[in-house]
């Protein structure tokens, strides 16, 4: 069966460089047969992956140690989930389980194509089979999951414990799946830059493909934060560590693709961006791969490193040249290119400043990951670019973002107005300033928290009163709105789901954390709990030892809970490993960490952590993933200028103008003019408002109260200077956190070392550059501002996120002086042809 | 192992069928799409030339059989024609008809691409996965002559082999057991290896002399202790399609002890296809035609519930080392048996995937090339 599954591979890749060739010569060639027989190698590249797979998992189930892969992720003992999993435990298994997903993507793709998209095949076989032979090579070559060992080994060293985890289970196939979906843009993409223009229903593939993808990508991703908040102990979901980022770069660009085909849906302009965005999307999903299997950046996930490398390096090279390439060859030939390019205020521009924000946020991103790279390989010197640095510009991109999600959506295509502004925009301003006033005076919320709530009630609100006017417009008829209106509907859902993950991001600074100490039956409070040691336990797993404590918790309200942190030791690792114990509300998590028992006595250490608003977080998904099924789910009418097929067909507008006709007044605001509010559609709002303004505001006043519970046995809590230090500190053994999060000993040697240093006196600036001298530069989390690398990494993210804008509009308004330079050199052509021909006619 | 190559091959065929299927369709030589750059479809071309046509009637004679251009006054329609312009001139095409070339082909097809490249290319590929030294043989084993020992050289009096498979090939591990009783500082030995070993590697003491005995078995100058002494080798046996025969090299006899290893292990497939042939050619690998004089034993009994270990056992496939084990006379045979089973060697797998592929692109290249003149699109005029 191996070798079966080996040969379906090996096949799988002459299919693959078989779609490539065939797909190149169509390009030139376009006979039915053979855009029909290179379409079939590449389903038949699908079957042979499939082939491939299943032998891994029958190789794996049945324990087939002489297959090097399965001897070295998997044993006798394990459970038979993880034994499942364990397929993409690693880098080889991870590479097939990305190759099957993205064949059985290519294979959908192209059994799907519409007739009026059939144009294109030659184009997206060509590009499938591109992708899929660099994924089949590696497979046959570099990355070859089947691959014998001899002689066989006997139980199997076992899954890495880490990795067994249900989250961990799910992470990695949600991921690829998007990364795959992904793959659909890109050579649509490719195919209409080849073409040389685009198809009557392009535009409706690449969205829904494009959604698709950017939900299960957003799957994936906060499966992973879940996963490091659950499994991996110091109560973050996002460290802004390199492969975190890797997977949030294609998911910015896919967002910022997703917008920018809005724009070219609507108003028919950036062609050449929505494209060029699409493609960037897709060679961005490699960079992940790269990063963790090249071993050239630290990361948390550099489990799965391997000498390919730099085959992944050369293949983003490829693919973002030949994307580049054709872009600069071809692109102008792409219809909206050509058309007149004024940007007023309206809501393309809107959403032209989004993705100025999330392009900015992407830049930022890329840069911070590989800069202490290049910086290393040009000077020689180490530093670090982590959680501080990005901590410092993303709340003003988040503020940006939160702005334009509320007005974006209400303002109309074209020319901006806004209908009703007093009651769509003014009012929902005075009532999130009243509420937010009053609860920044009543819970004691800072400044930041303040004005953060504030944007995201108002955003909120904004949305809102659009949704209620659309509504009103329609006679309440809900039928109807989501018959018509999905897509604005789910893309609605989406934003109010973007809020409420910002509402959740904006709690993560606010955590509490402290540790204690508690004897059998003691108790002590915390932030308002009061949390009994009830004693240990333990118990067998198949594959696992289990020390489980069970830790009762009652709140203030007298609710009482039972919180189980664990320590668990798995066969094939000796290392006490945490497993987390989580008491999560709406508001909050109660998050222990069991960090050491004694069994003779039953006492128990624990670190204990409130993480306010957690579960706007999580929540923030599902709203997020539902918006985009509904979005989904619409039947999308292909709009297309270019279908008419006679002059008298063709709009005179969509000649002489934009070709946006077709849209006009599709987004416009059914209300009729006038004052249309009603005191019944704003009391609607505010308590829509205030319901979710609550769990934030909630989280907030239970921060300000954990100073005054009265404590049976002692919490320690961290010293705020210390935290203030040692959060910008890296912890020199460990990947992507600071000393507070690392329990490593030199970590824990640098934390007494800055409380001596704070009880002597000494200040934060002469602490850290104690440590930067005795380290070097490389310790710091953040650049630092007195080097002049430091100097430059700060000043370029600023100049670029103050002065961005101002390019933005200047670059507009040269490119509008372009085109209109060129209309005027044609419209003096055809007028001399005319007046040429009309006096001819005369004379 | 010569079912799974069937199976490959049939495997193959199969998607080979499907893939040439198209070719053999009836509008397998129609021109698939017309395109245009710049424009969706030929409808579209066409319309807008139409409509600038239209304008440029309406601008030059003031009227026009499009009623909705007709409407139009002069400033609209010139508005218009230079926004076709633009996009005419953005996608090659001249923007005024005098300089049209009407009788434009819709463009199919600009460039040849030589298919003698892929078809070299192709081969190529798939062969250079076939790369690798070609192992040595016994017969080219080249040993200094013979150290004459009175009568033949000697033998010892324990041999013990232990067989693992490996891909394409068995790995051997020999020992050779005596006792030196007569207190001698050297002695030549012969080393009973069977037919077609390769790269035979010997841990001895220093000063290894080696040669070749009459039976065609290496003999070996070592150096001695008092005592018992030992002799260390490996050596490998090639078996390209999972077989190898175990059989002298010459010589007729293996006296005294012989203990011959190798491990087992269960595989679903073999346990089903044993039930049919013992001697299926399957992975996991089993020795076959021991010869009856040998005792066969397992290692441990993987159903023992005593077993300290029979909770993993029960949960593992089974693996073990089957011990055949002879105490032979000065007469005894030199035991003849077959290894089946072994994992083939990976290369005539490369071969039948890059011969598949190569058929694939010439049947492409054949249809694409050959028949060209059949299929050329037709003109088009816009």
């Amino acid at each position: 069966m191996v070798e079966f599954g080996f040969f379906a591979l090996t096949l799988g890749f002459c299919l693959s460089l078989y779609g490539l060739g065939m797909g190149s010569l169509t390009l030139f060639r376009p006979v039915r047969g053979a855009v029909l027989s290179a379409r079939n190698a590449l389903i038949g590249v699908n079957i042979c992956a499939w082939i491939g797979a299943l032998t891994v998992w029958y190789a794996l189930l049945t324990h087939d140690f002489s297959v090097r892969y399965v001897y070295r992720n998997s044993a006798v003992d394990m459970p038979f989930v993880y034994l499942f999993a364990s397929f993409w435990s690693a880098l080889e298994g991870s590479h097939l389980l990305w190759t099957l997903i993205l064949s059985t993507m290519v294979s959908v793709a192209l059994v799907t194509v519409r007739p009026r998209n059939e144009s294109l095949l030659p184009g997206l076989v060509a590009a499938f089979g591109l992708v899929e032979s660099f994924m089949f090579l590696l497979l046959v070559w570099a990355s070859a999951p089947l691959t014998r060992m001899f002689p066989s080994g006997e139980f199997g060293q076992g899954l890495n414990p880490l990795l067994q985890n249900p989250y961990m289970a799910a992470h990695p196939p949600s991921l690829f799946a998007g990364y795959s979906s992904l793959i659909i843009p890109f050579a649509y993409g490719f195919a209409a830059l080849l073409r040389g223009s685009f198809t009557p229903e392009w535009l409706v593939t690449v969205r829904r493909w494009t959604l698709a993808g950017w939900a299960v990508l957003t799957v994936g991703i906060f499966l992973g934060g879940k996963w490091a908040y659950v499994e991996l102990g110091w109560a973050g979901y996002w460290a802004w560590d390199p492969v975190e980022n890797s997977s949030f770069m294609p998911w910015l660009a896919s967002t910022a693709s997703l917008h920018t085909l809005l724009i070219l849906d609507k108003s028919n302009r950036l062609p050449r961006l929505g494209i060029f965005l699409g493609m960037l999307a897709f060679a961005l999903t490699f960079m992940g791969t790269f990063i963790t299997r090249s071993g050239v950046i630290s990361s948390v996930h550099s489990f799965a490193e391997s000498n390919i490398g730099p085959a992944y390096l050369s293949f983003i090279i490829v693919l973002l040249g030949v994307s580049l390439l054709l872009l600069a060859v071809r692109g102008h030939l792409l219809q909206g290119a050509a058309r007149t390019n004024v940007w007023t205020v309206s809501k393309e521009s809107a959403l032209l400043f989004t993705n100025f924000f999330l392009l900015f946020l992407l830049a930022l991103v890329l840069i911070g990951t590989i800069l202490p790279l290049i910086v290393e390989a040009i000077r020689g010197v180490k530093i670090s670019i982590q959680q501080p640095f990005f901590n410092f510009f993303a709340p003003w991109i988040a503020v940006g973002l939160v702005g334009l999600v509320g007005v974006g959506n209400l303002v109309r295509w074209k020319n901006g107005k806004i209908q009703d502004p007093i009651a769509s925009l003014a009012m929902p301003l005075l009532w999130s300033t009243l509420i937010t006033a009053s609860l920044a005076y009543r819970k004691g919320l800072d400044v930041r928290s303040t004005i953060g709530f504030f944007l995201i009630i108002w955003s909120a609100s904004v949305l809102i009163m659009d949704l209620v006017y659309r509504l009103k417009a329609l006679r309440w008829n809900g039928t109807a709105f989501l018959k018509f209106n999905r897509p604005y509907f789910g893309s609605w859902i989406v934003h109010i789901g973007f809020l409420i993950a910002i509402a959740g991001f904006l709690g993560g600074y606010r955590g509490i954390e402290a540790q204690t100490d508690l004897k059998l039956g003691e108790s002590t409070d915390f932030y308002g709990y009061k949390l009994t040691n009830k004693g240990l336990s333990f118990r067998e797993g198949t594959n696992v030892r289990v020390v489980e404590a069970s830790i009762q918790a009652i709140d203030a309200h007298g609710n009482e809970t039972e919180i189980v942190p664990q320590r668990t030791k798995y066969t094939n690792k000796d290392e006490w490993l945490n497993e987390i114990g989580i008491h999560s509300n709406f508001w909050h998590d109660v998050y222990l960490v069991l960090a050491s028992f004694d069994t003779s006595t039953q006492k128990v250490s624990l670190k204990m952590h409130i993480n306010p608003t957690v579960k706007f977080v999580w929540t923030s998904l599902v709203v997020m993933v539902l918006g985009a099924l509904i979005g989904l789910s619409h039947k999308v009418i292909p709009k297309n200028p270019g279908a008419n097929s006679t002059a008298e067909g063709l709009e005179l507008e969509t000649m002489t103008l934009s070709f946006d006709s077709h849209f006009r007044g599709s987004d416009e605001s059914p209300v009729s003019p006038g004052y249309a509010t009603s005191i019944g559609v704003i009391v609607f709002v505010i308590a829509l408002s205030i319901f979710g303004l609550s769990g934030s505001a909630f989280a907030a006043e239970e921060a300000s109260k954990s100073a005054a519970v009265e404590k049976v046995a002692p919490v320690l809590q961290l010293d705020p200077q210390l935290r203030d230090i040692g959060n910008e500190l890296r912890c020199p053994t460990c990947q992507g956190v600071s000393i507070l999060e690392s329990d490593t000993p030199q970590s824990r040697a640098m934390r007494m070392d800055i409380e001596r240093r704070l009880a002597n006196g000494e200040d934060k600036q002469a602490i850290l550059r104690y440590f930067k001298e005795r380290y070097g530069e490389w310790i710091l989390r953040k650049p630092d501002s007195e080097s002049a690398i430091g100097k430059w990494i700060w000043s370029l993210p600023i100049a670029g996120l103050l002065a961005g804008p101002v390019v933005l509009v200047l670059g507009l308004k040269n490119s509008q002086k372009r085109n209109d330079a060129e209309r005027e050199e044609i419209a003096r052509q055809l007028k001399a042809f005319i007046d040429t021909h009309t006096s001819k006619g005369r004379t | 192992m010569i079912a799974i190559f069937l199976l490959c091959i049939f495997f193959a065929v199969l998607v080979g069928v499907f893939v040439v299927g198209p070719f053999f369709s009836s509008r397998s030589r129609e021109v698939f799409a017309k395109t245009r750059d710049g424009f969706s479809h030929e409808g579209e071309l066409r319309a807008v030339l139409e409509m600038r046509d239209a304008l440029l009637e309406k601008l030059l004679t003031g009227g026009s059989q499009v009623a909705a251009v007709g409407s139009m006054n002069d400033n609209q329609a010139f508005e218009g024609l230079v926004t076709i312009g633009v996009r005419l001139q953005r996608a090659g095409i001249p923007m005024l008809p005098s300089n049209m070339d009407h009788s434009e082909k819709i463009k199919v097809t600009s460039v040849e691409i030589k298919p003698l490249a892929f078809l070299i290319a192709f081969p190529l590929i798939a062969l250079s996965f076939l790369g690798g030294s070609s192992p040595a043989k016994a017969q080219d084993f080249k040993a200094p002559p013979l150290l004459k020992v009175e009568g033949a050289a000697p033998i010892a009096q324990v041999h013990q082999f232990i067989l693992t498979p490996g891909q394409g090939e068995l790995y051997v591990q020999y020992r050779a057991v005596f006792s030196n009783v007569d207190g001698e500082k050297e002695a030549t030995l012969l080393l009973p290896f069977p037919e077609g070993f390769r790269n035979l590697k010997i841990s001895v003491p220093q000063n290894l002399t080696m040669g070749q005995s009459q039976e065609n078995s290496p003999v070996v100058q070592v150096p001695l202790v008092p005592g018992i002494n030992q002799v260390r080798a490996e050596f490998f046996l090639d078996a390209p399609f999972g077989k190898v025969q175990w059989k002298s090299a010459g010589r007729k006899t293996l006296p005294g002890w012989s203990l011959i290893f190798m491990p087992e292990q269960d595989g679903i497939l073999r346990n089903l296809l044993e039930t049919f042939s013992s001697t299926a050619n399957v992975w996991p690998a089993r020795i076959h035609g021991m010869p009856s004089d040998f005792r066969s034993t397992k290692d441990r009994d993987m159903l023992d519930p005593t077993d300290p270990n029979y909770h993993l056992f029960i949960k593992m496939p089974a693996q073990f080392t089957r011990h055949n084990v002879r105490e032979g006379s000065e007469t005894s045979p030199y035991p003849e048996f077959e290894v089946v089973g072994i994992v083939p060697h990976r290369a005539p797998l490369y071969a039948l995937a890059g011969v598949f592929g190569a058929v694939l692109l010439s049947m492409a290249f054949v249809f694409l090339f050959l028949g060209k003149k059949m299929y050329e699109a037709p003109s088009s005029s816009v």
